[in-house]
């Protein structure tokens, strides 16, 4: 291990040669999941790029949290699914109490493997049959919903991060599993316009609280808010360009432990788009009014002169003097024949 | 101790009058102006838990407050020391209008006094420890927010960071006052205040003007006539909110009441001990509510332009604001120039710059989250997939169940309902 970290490093480290054994020594990590499995995202997903496939995502995912097991006896994954529709967020790995019952249930398997390591076995057995019976029990008004344009399912990967930021929250309180790393990797496919904006910056926040870097793996149209997200919390943002391909970019790129993010560079891009999100119109603006009482950002300034969130008059001087144009001067003739 | 400051009264310029609070039953000292504090006409404010003045309270060491049950265990007292900690929360859930952007001074009382040793190590090294601590705890929830500190010593007002918005300057600048210097002589409320009016006339117009002072003392080396600074204060729409250590003094009281539309309660605290105080230091770092009457008389709210830049490309540049060679940084959307850090005003053509995560950091004081009632039959908590134990709680609108510790985390850390968050029924709207 040592000549590993020694040639990889070697250049870059003189300065962090101390960090060298932090990193050696092997502390365990938690690598968090969350699958967007948003229906109306997945569809347009395909539509656009046919080489996005969801056997190829689930494959792909699979054998990343296998590797991350296999790195260390003590490390830990778990899964959880956002944006299902029957379901909204549910944690499938570990399972809970209630989906363990009905999943003993069944008898045969879909994994069908001979000689497979036993912990990858529990792992991957209990994701892929609990994808698979989810997909089974998506009701027949999620048909209707696909086939229709004009509806719009609100996103929920900002509750399945809360509950993985609570999960890791309680896992680092307990004695045995104090010192636990852990890391989130959202593999996301839906737009910004699936995400409530405030319980977004709120996780952001909190997850910077912690320490907690949220990798984002993007299938599908940019996002703004998950690329932010990214670049407050030291991880990594990736817009998959070659989805089939999706399995190195897991196991390069998405790989890199939060211990050693200080010394390689991170392959983020390099500019990140910080706009906001108007309350009012949901628009993304790049220059915007905020309210002074409540940090609202408003992209037009309201007609009746109150703040839309928290009712609080504006000074009417200081809203006609935001409204002035700018202009442009006349030149003062007179001066100018002197 | 106390017979001491009581002579010091007479000392300085002003004769400012103290009621001190009894510490100890063996020291038989009674307060000098009873009357005077019957005519401030709020009696009712100093009241004690026992229902007499809070100077007839016996002195409650922090040990006695924990008793062991029946069986020797202490389980019962943390349950409810725990219940105690979320009905302070409980206050806490509802939304009112505060002032988030804010230019705050901090006074120090760096005289004589602070070299007492009640709080430990003494009053003066525990009081910039809570200091550090603020400026830190300040910046994290009040990003576009500035400090300015103060310190009052040998009766004259000392500057000891100007008005900015690093926390890192403040930081050092506080270290150094106390390497460099102990605390000595009388401090001064006045000079300290027309300094803190100084400071604050150059601040930002749209921002609150606030001043919290650190009192150490029972008296104050004035110059002049302090009534006629508290009322410029009042003019200048400052608010003044004043942390005691030894006993609550009459000019504080007027100074709160006064600036604060007559809200004593909440401006002016005397610290019960070394935990109290740091308490009491943390809580400036909430943006103080709107007042109704202040709401009243001020034609209105403003309004501020905001730009939110995006990060340059990794090109070396020069800023605009310090015309340093810099990797990276941020590009006006306004005017398209650079700067190095945020937020910060655009040096061209002064836009205020910020990133929309500082905004966010204080979204959770306009869009609290509601109290989650108790659930005693318990169940497996939502957060963390655990058997909930006692002391579950079920939030009022998805009705899903937390343990203490995901209850806690959601209330303190995240801010949001995880099981609200969670739910896609109802959810399903036509696009409009
Ligand atoms: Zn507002
Ligand atoms: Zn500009
Ligand atoms: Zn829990
Ligand atoms: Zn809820």
């Amino acid at each position: 291990m040592d000549a590993i970290s020694d040639r990889a490093f070697g250049e870059s480290s003189a300065s962090t040669a101390a960090n060298i054994h932090r990193v050696v020594d092997e502390t365990p990590s938690l690598l968090t999941v969350i699958l967007d499995l948003h229906p109306l995202a997945w569809k347009s997903c395909r539509e656009t790029n046919d080489k996005i496939d969801f056997r190829n995502v689930t494959a792909s995912m699979l054998v990343m949290m296998n590797s991350h097991l296999a790195l260390n006896s003590g490390n830990r994954v778990s899964l959880y699914i956002a944006n299902s529709f029957s379901q909204g967020v549910k944690r499938v790995y570990p399972e809970e109490t209630s989906l363990k019952d009905t999943i003993l249930e069944k008898d045969g398997s879909l994994l069908k493997s001979v000689g497979i390591y036993g912990q990858f076995k529990v792992l991957d057995e209990n994701i892929l049959d609990t994808l698979d019976k989810l997909f089974h029990n998506e009701p027949e008004r999620l048909r209707d919903i696909i086939n229709k344009d004009d509806v719009f399912v609100k996103g929920t990967i900002t509750g399945a991060i809360s509950r993985a930021l609570s999960a890791i929250n309680k896992l680092q309180k307990h004695e045995e599993t104090l010192n636990m790393k852990a890391r989130v990797l959202v593999i996301s496919v839906s737009g910004d316009n699936t995400i409530p904006y405030v319980s977004m910056m709120n996780t952001i926040f909190a997850a910077q609280k912690m320490k907690i870097s949220i990798d984002v793996c993007k299938l599908g149209e940019k996002s703004i808010f998950l690329q932010q997200t990214a670049d407050a919390t030291n991880g990594v943002y990736m817009d998959i360009k070659y989805p089939n391909g999706l399995i190195q970019y897991l196991s390069n790129a998405f790989f890199i432990e939060p211990l050693l993010r200080p010394m390689i560079v991170l392959p983020s891009n390099t500019s990140v788009d910080f706009r906001a999100s108007c309350f009012v119109t949901n628009k993304v603006v790049d220059i915007g009014y905020v309210c002074s009482v409540c940090l609202c950002i408003l992209s037009v300034i309201p007609g009746d002169e109150r703040c839309p969130t928290c009712h609080s008059p504006f000074e009417h001087s200081l809203v006609t003097k935001l409204k002035r144009k700018p202009k442009v001067l006349p030149l003062d003739v007179k001066r100018m024949k002197k | 101790m106390d017979i001491d400051e009581d002579d010091a009264i007479v000392k300085s310029g002003v004769r400012t009058r103290a009621t001190t609070r009894k510490r100890n039953r063996s020291q038989k000292i009674v307060a000098d102006d009873e009357d005077e504090q019957i005519e401030t006409g709020k009696p009712s404010a100093l009241k004690g838990a026992g229902g007499g003045y809070a100077w007839e309270d016996e002195y409650r060491r922090s040990w006695d407050i924990v008793q062991e049950d029946a069986s020797g265990s202490l389980e019962g007292i943390v349950s409810d020391l725990v219940d105690a900690r979320k009905r302070r929360r409980a206050g806490a859930t509802v939304p009112v209008q505060r002032g988030i952007i804010r230019t705050v001074v901090l006074i120090l009382d760096y005289s004589g006094v602070m070299r007492e040793k009640d709080v430990r190590p003494t009053r003066g090294v525990a009081m910039i420890e809570h200091a550090v601590e603020f400026v830190g705890e300040f910046f994290d929830q009040n990003p576009v927010s500035q400090v300015a500190i103060v310190a009052m010593r040998n009766g004259i007002a000392h500057i000891v960071s100007e008005l900015g918005g690093s926390p890192h300057e403040h930081i050092t600048a506080l270290r150094q006052l106390r390497t460099r210097f102990d605390p000595e002589g009388e401090p001064s409320l006045q000079n300290a205040l027309n300094m803190a009016r100084g400071v604050l006339a150059g601040g930002n117009e749209t921002a609150t003007r606030e001043v919290v002072i650190i009192f150490g003392a029972l008296f104050s080396a004035d110059p002049g006539n302090i009534h006629k600074t508290i009322s410029a204060l009042v003019k200048e729409r400052i608010t003044v909110r004043v942390i005691g250590l030894t006993a609550r003094v009459a000019v504080c009281e007027e100074l709160c009441s006064k600036t604060s539309f007559g809200d004593v309660k909440s401006t002016y605290h005397v610290a019960l001990d070394e935990n109290h105080f740091k308490e009491l230091v943390m809580e400036c770092v909430t943006p103080l509510a709107v007042t109704k009457r202040a709401a009243e008389s001020a034609s209105g709210f403003s309004l501020v332009k905001m730009g939110f830049p995006s990060r340059a490309s990794a090109e070396v540049g020069l800023c605009a604001c310090h015309s340093q060679a810099i990797a990276g940084g941020y590009v006006c959307p306004q005017c398209g120039s650079k700067v190095c850090t945020l937020p910060t005003v655009c040096p061209c053509c002064s836009l205020t710059l910020v990133l929309s995560t500082h905004l966010a950091r204080s979204y959770h004081h306009l869009f609290p989250l509601q109290t989650f009632d108790d659930c005693p039959e318990g169940g497996i908590c939502l957060g963390c997939g655990e058997e909930s134990g006692a002391g579950a709680a079920r939030c009022p609108q998805c009705k899903e169940i937390f343990c203490v510790d995901c209850d806690v985390f959601l209330h303190e850390t995240l801010h949001t309902c995880a099981g609200c968050e969670s739910k896609t029924k109802d959810t399903i709207t036509k696009k409009s």
